[in-house]
């Protein structure tokens, strides 16, 4: 009974032997020696008194007598196994006698010779690296084609200069790039870097530089324009903004050098004065981009051409203004003596609160839009085109005094304001206020003759007013402009 | 074989023909050793198959892994090898089987099968506290046996046949058998002995060490 259970329990042990060894266990070439008693003999003592214990060890000894006894005593082969072996070993003879006269070209050409397992691999090796060959070549010409037609487009850098703002004691205030729009000498740059400097000075690409003294700006674009007493430079090609939206465009960095460095974007939006119908002109344009996060720069088209200035400051507001405003504003406005730029309390902040208030406008979140322009305007007075903002939300919010007062703001600063007389004496009309009305939209004719809402407008009033003399002027300028209008204008006059 | 194997490894990796037939016929030992005692239910087809497996193994840079210096070692590991590829094998046919069972009716198939899960268990893992049960109860028992005989001892609890073991011994069988009638009595006794004491309260006077 004893027996047994010692038996059944040896059983176990040996179904989990492994869970017997110790540390102090010996190894296989130890048992092996024990096995055919060749240890030396204080190492066999060692050993079998260790052997005497452990039953892993003894486990050990006795796959180690069994694997000896085969080895010693070969068992016949079956003539499957016989002929396999045969092969491996002709396969391998061959090989050996091969290599007994191995001359160099033998063993170049071994190099290439593979078992059939090598074989193996080296073909999906071979495979792989050539699918990865071809794709890439795939995907790189498929992507030069893309550069090719609609990629990068080349610049002139020389079209660059640097735009520095000078203190009274000649230290660098700040600089902006600035870009050549005519080769008469106008350069183009963003404004508010400008504010506080003494002097501006000019560096072109090649390192020459001028002071400047004829200096044109606009707060509302945050623009700033001047001229370099050198006729000669080499001007930026003018793009075309008419069907932007929707088109790729590129920021161009500080220092650009041809196509490197420029910032793939999209025109999403261009922004306009949304209380005009016509002619209210396009003012900003809004830029669309994961990359370009920083607003500074122009903007160019695919051809290079540029198209624009990013004005704002502020991470994640991209507007730009237009190419046309730019090259507009030296020729419409008076150039203003350089110690200006030490009285304008431009902030970028107030530029940035316009612009974010001009995004609240086109969400239609009129409220939010007040607050921003009504900030913007807080913080630099200047702002005319935020007064015709502001006045154009009150109107949606129905606040037609306010209304009034903010276009009469924008009229202060700038009396010519086409959208601020034209929003103002609308105003007036729907206060029956015709005469006022009718002043202001003349004074809008007079500046813009041919703006086709003034023109219908002021042809209402005057019929209001019951002359239909002044009406039928209004109607015969207006019917090649505005044919619609211009009936309706005629019904009325019947 | 010698018991130096570095040339005979040499010569295999350098694909030298003499070598590998001497590596070869070894491990073929080896292999329909371990199947004619583990395996029985194998047919002579298929220890061709996995032997012929075991080979290609081998030449397709098997032995390249062997890490050892020993022949011992080696030799083992060819034994790995071998257990290694049986299970495989097992492991294909058991599946092959079953999707052929799938097909045909269930029940016709029943009693083809040769062998079933068990035979690819692994060995059973013993509780800690069952080990050192097995490990006090084993040294008590064979602290008076002599290495040779718990040998015998344990080839007979695996089920070795006396003139198997006499082989591996190299010992005539007859003393195989009369060894182990011999151990056993001293087991018995040692074991009565081992309970007397344990009832007494005394050391285990064989394990002075």
């Amino acid at each position: 009974m004893i027996n047994m259970d010692l038996e059944s329990k040896i059983k176990d042990a040996l179904k989990g032997i492994d869970g017997f060894r110790t540390p102090d266990c010996l190894d296989d070439s130890t048992i092996g020696r024990f096995a055919e008693n060749k240890l030396a003999e204080p190492q066999r003592l060692t050993a079998g008194n260790h052997l005497h214990t452990c039953i892993y060890c003894m486990k050990q000894l006795n796959d180690i007598t069994e694997l000896l006894h085969a080895q010693k005593h070969p068992v016949p082969l079956s003539p499957r196994l016989e002929a396999l072996g045969k092969r491996i070993t002709e396969q391998t003879s061959e090989h050996t006698q091969k290599k007994l006269g191995t001359s160099f070209f033998q063993r170049v050409k071994e190099m290439f010779s593979f078992t059939p397992q090598q074989w193996r691999f080296s073909a999906i090796g071979l495979a792989t690296a050539w699918v990865v060959f071809l794709t890439t070549t795939a995907v790189m010409h498929q992507g030069n084609q893309g550069a090719d037609k609609a990629g990068m487009p080349i610049l002139d850098s020389s079209a660059f200069v640097k735009v520095q703002a000078l203190s009274d004691a000649g230290t660098v205030l700040k600089e902006e790039q600035g870009v050549v729009i005519g080769s008469d000498g106008l350069i183009a740059s963003k404004l508010s870097p400008l504010a506080g400097a003494t002097r501006l000075q000019v560096t072109l690409k090649d390192g020459t530089t001028y002071q400047t003294d004829s200096l044109w700006k606009d707060e509302d674009k945050n623009l700033a324009v001047m001229r370099v007493g050198n006729k000669t430079l080499k001007a930026i090609p003018l793009g075309d903004i008419s069907e932007i939206v929707g088109k790729k465009i590129y920021a161009v960095p500080d220092s650009p050098e041809s196509s490197s460095g420029l910032q793939e974007a999209l025109a999403s939006d261009v922004k306009e004065f949304p209380g005009r119908k016509n002619d209210g002109g396009p003012k900003y344009i809004q830029v669309a981009t994961q990359t370009v996060t920083s607003s500074k720069g122009a903007i160019v088209d695919e051809h290079g051409r540029f198209l624009g200035l990013l004005i704002t400051e502020e991470k994640h507001v991209n507007l730009a203004t237009s190419v046309e405003d730019i090259t507009k504003l030296a020729a419409t406005s008076q150039a203003i003596p350089l110690s200006q730029l030490k009285q304008v309390n431009f902030s970028g902040e107030a530029f940035n609160a316009y612009m974010k208030g001009i995004l609240a406008r086109d969400g239609q979140r009129w409220g939010e839009a007040i607050k921003f322009y009504q900030k913007a305007v807080k913080l630099n007075p200047h702002l005319e085109g935020a007064y015709v903002e502001l006045g154009y939300a009150f109107y949606r919010v129905k606040d037609f005094d306010r209304e009034a007062d903010a276009y009469n703001a924008a009229l202060n600063i700038n009396p010519n304001n086409a959208d601020a007389l034209f929003n103002l004496a609308e105003n007036l009309e729907s206060h029956y206020k015709y005469p006022e009305a009718i002043v202001l939209y003349e004074k809008a004719l007079a500046i813009e003759p041919e703006d086709m809402e003034v023109l219908y407008q002021a042809g209402l009033s005057y019929l209001a007013q019951g002359n239909r003399t002044k009406a039928t002027e209004m109607y015969n300028r207006l019917k090649t402009l505005d044919r619609g209008n211009a009936e309706i204008l005629r019904q009325l006059i019947k | 074989m010698d018991d130096n194997i570095l040339p005979l490894m040499q010569g295999c990796l350098a694909k030298d023909g003499p070598s590998w037939k001497i590596l070869l016929q070894t491990c073929t030992s080896i292999a329909l050793n371990h199947h004619r005692k583990h395996y029985t239910f194998l047919t002579p087809g298929d220890t061709d198959t996995i032997v012929s497996n075991v080979y290609t193994k081998l030449f397709d840079g098997g032995l390249g892994k062997f890490s050892g210096g020993t022949k011992y070692e080696l030799l083992r590991y060819f034994k790995t090898i071998t257990k290694n590829e049986t299970f495989s094998f097992l492991r294909q046919h058991m599946k092959r089987k079953r999707d052929e069972s799938l097909d045909q009716d269930l029940g016709e198939d029943d009693d083809q099968t040769e062998f079933t899960h068990q035979d690819l268990l692994p060995d059973n893992s013993l509780r800690p506290d069952t080990i050192a049960q097995i490990n006090d109860l084993y040294r008590k028992a064979m602290a008076q046996l002599s290495v040779r005989d718990q040998q015998i001892l344990l080839y007979k609890i695996e089920g070795y046949k006396d003139r198997e073991i006499a082989e591996f011994l190299d010992i005539p069988s007859n003393t195989v058998a009369s060894s182990y009638g011999r151990l056993k009595i001293t087991l018995q006794r040692n074991l009565v002995m081992a309970i007397l004491i344990i009832l007494s309260g005394r050391n285990w006077p064989w394990t002075t060490s």
